[in-house]
């Protein structure tokens, strides 16, 4: 058996192992990169004082595919990592925090808190370029949102 | 051993038979055929989106529930029509958006039916174009209020008898033909308006 | 000025609603009475213009997405051997786009506080398992396929998201 021989089925190992691993990215022991975004909803403009922003062009697509309100604006925005069979607790604003736990195979539980109060808890398989959005309406017929998306690398 | 039914093109009593012996896809199929017609008459009495979703959601559920008791004596569509009409009749009760009134309360109020318009003789929808005529007409139901609207409608849709329509719309036969009187005499001034700005 | 009697009897012949006797009667008067007759045409028109043109409407939703809670509300009645009362989350869709623009699939609903029974489990996959915790809240959640997007929708608990943080 030569050497060439040997390396071409190394490497023949190697891509299967790898391509098995897809799409699940974040296969048993690896950390899970995450991104969560405050998103506020409205028919209006943006008001002039608020420091937020419009929010990126592939999600306010994805909103106003489902939703009906005209404008979405990003209020916050975290990126972090969770590792496997851990949680992370993140504040999106003054009155809102998720606490992410990983579970292993990308699936992952979110607990949603408004003022420290525990609002919901959801488990979620999250696969790449998908969201998992948390939302209700909020005064004067706006709405907020929580999306949790898997960071591109 | 029964034969295997081709929901997409059995006809609907086929459907139907299946679905009372709880076959829930000829069912499915039922509900995919009739559910613009079921959904279109609860509109039509409720003009509103979200509830004529919910009543006729309602409906269909009411109706496998009681499918038993259908015995084909009318059409599959018929019934279940009649089903999404009491369904909004009593929801319009439950809101009290319905109220019962005397011929001399709605003599009150229009200053008597027969005073209200004058008489139109030419036919005004001549030169109109079906799909505008059902616009039309679409605004004009629109605009009446629910106890006249839902009248026309059992009439006129269901081709049911006063007698039926006053005990649904739990009023006398007198304030049922004068409730269909009025909005008719309206329809047809609503018309004959929109019509005149077409030919000036 | 004809009266009012006289018009609603005219209108009842139209409708079919008198009796021979009665509708002999009406009829000699629609002969030699114009007004008479004209009511008569022009509530003959209206009910022509009506059954010809009948407004049609569609169900806002997509065939599966209106279908999903159909089944629903039979599988709870089935389950619980009663009528559903569906009352509590109703009205929620006035959040969503008009359906045509996606297909909604796999509407799941939870009542708040209550968690899926074990023997339900099994219709659901770990995708789908709420938990709405606080008493004042409900929550519905469902799945965009098209979007690639999975909602859940929180009713009330006002929790005040967007307060300064100053």
């Amino acid at each position: 058996m030569n050497r060439s021989y040997v390396l071409c089925r190394l490497s023949l190992v190697a891509l299967l192992f790898f391509a098995c691993g897809q799409p699940t990215v974040n296969a048993q022991g690896k950390d899970l990169k995450l991104v969560a975004q405050l998103i506020w909803g409205t028919d209006g403009e943006k008001p002039a004082e608020a420091k937020i922003k419009e929010v990126d062009r592939e999600t306010r697509d994805k909103l106003k595919g489902v939703f009906r309100w005209k404008n979405y604006f990003e209020v916050s925005r975290q990126e972090f990592r969770v590792a496997t069979d851990a949680r992370r607790r993140v504040q999106m604003s003054k009155n809102c925090a998720i606490e992410v736990e990983y579970h292993g195979r990308s699936v992952i539980e979110v607990k949603l808190y408004g003022e420290d109060k525990l609002l919901l808890t959801k488990r979620q398989i999250l696969r790449p370029g998908e969201f998992l959005v948390l939302a209700g309406d909020d005064k004067d017929d706006t709405a907020w949102f929580v999306i949790l998306t898997l960071a591109k690398n | 051993m029964s034969a295997k039914i081709d929901y997409a093109s059995a006809a609907d009593p086929i459907l139907v038979r299946a679905a009372q012996r709880g076959d829930l896809l000829a069912f499915e199929e039922l509900v995919a055929r009739h559910r613009d017609k079921v959904y279109s008459r609860a509109f039509s009495i409720l003009r509103h989106e979200e509830d004529a979703v919910d009543m006729s959601q309602d409906a269909w559920i009411k109706a496998w529930q009681r499918l038993k008791q259908f015995q084909h004596e009318s059409s599959f569509t018929t019934w279940i029509t009649r089903i999404v009409i009491n369904l909004c009749l009593d929801h319009l009760r439950k809101q009290k958006r319905y109220q019962t009134q005397s011929i001399e309360v709605l003599e009150a109020e229009s200053g008597g039916v027969e005073k209200q318009f004058p008489v139109e003789i030419p036919n005004p929808t001549e030169r109109l174009e079906r799909s505008e005529l059902r616009q039309r007409i679409d605004r004009a139901l629109a605009q009446m209020s629910v106890e006249h609207r839902t009248a026309l409608t059992l009439l006129e849709y269901e081709q049911l008898e006063y007698k039926e329509i006053a005990k649904r719309m739990n009023c006398s036969i007198g304030t049922v033909m004068s409730r269909i009187f009025y909005a008719r005499r309206r329809l047809a001034s609503l018309l004959a308006g929109l019509k005149r700005e077409d030919y000036q | 000025m004809i009266d009012r009697d006289t018009a609603l009897k005219v209108q009842a012949l139209l409708d079919g609603e008198l009796s021979a006797n009665e509708a002999a009667e009406v009829t000699r008067r629609l002969e030699h009475d114009p007004e008479a007759r004209q009511i008569y045409n022009e509530l003959e028109l209206t009910r022509a213009v009506l059954l010809r043109c009948e407004p049609e409407y569609a169900v806002p939703e997509s065939r599966e997405f209106y279908w999903s809670r159909i089944r629903q509300g039979i599988e709870s009645g089935e389950r619980s051997g009663a009528a559903p009362e569906s009352t509590w989350w109703r009205g929620w869709t006035r959040w969503l786009v008009p359906a045509g623009a996606t297909a909604l699939v796999g509407l799941f609903l939870l009542q708040r506080s209550w968690l899926m029974p074990q023997d339900d489990a099994a219709a659901f996959s770990s995708d789908h398992q709420v938990e709405t915790l606080l008493a004042e809240a409900t929550s519905i959640s469902f799945r965009s396929e098209s979007a690639g997007m999975t909602v859940v929708w929180v009713q009330g608990g006002s929790p005040n998201f967007f307060e300064s943080n100053e």
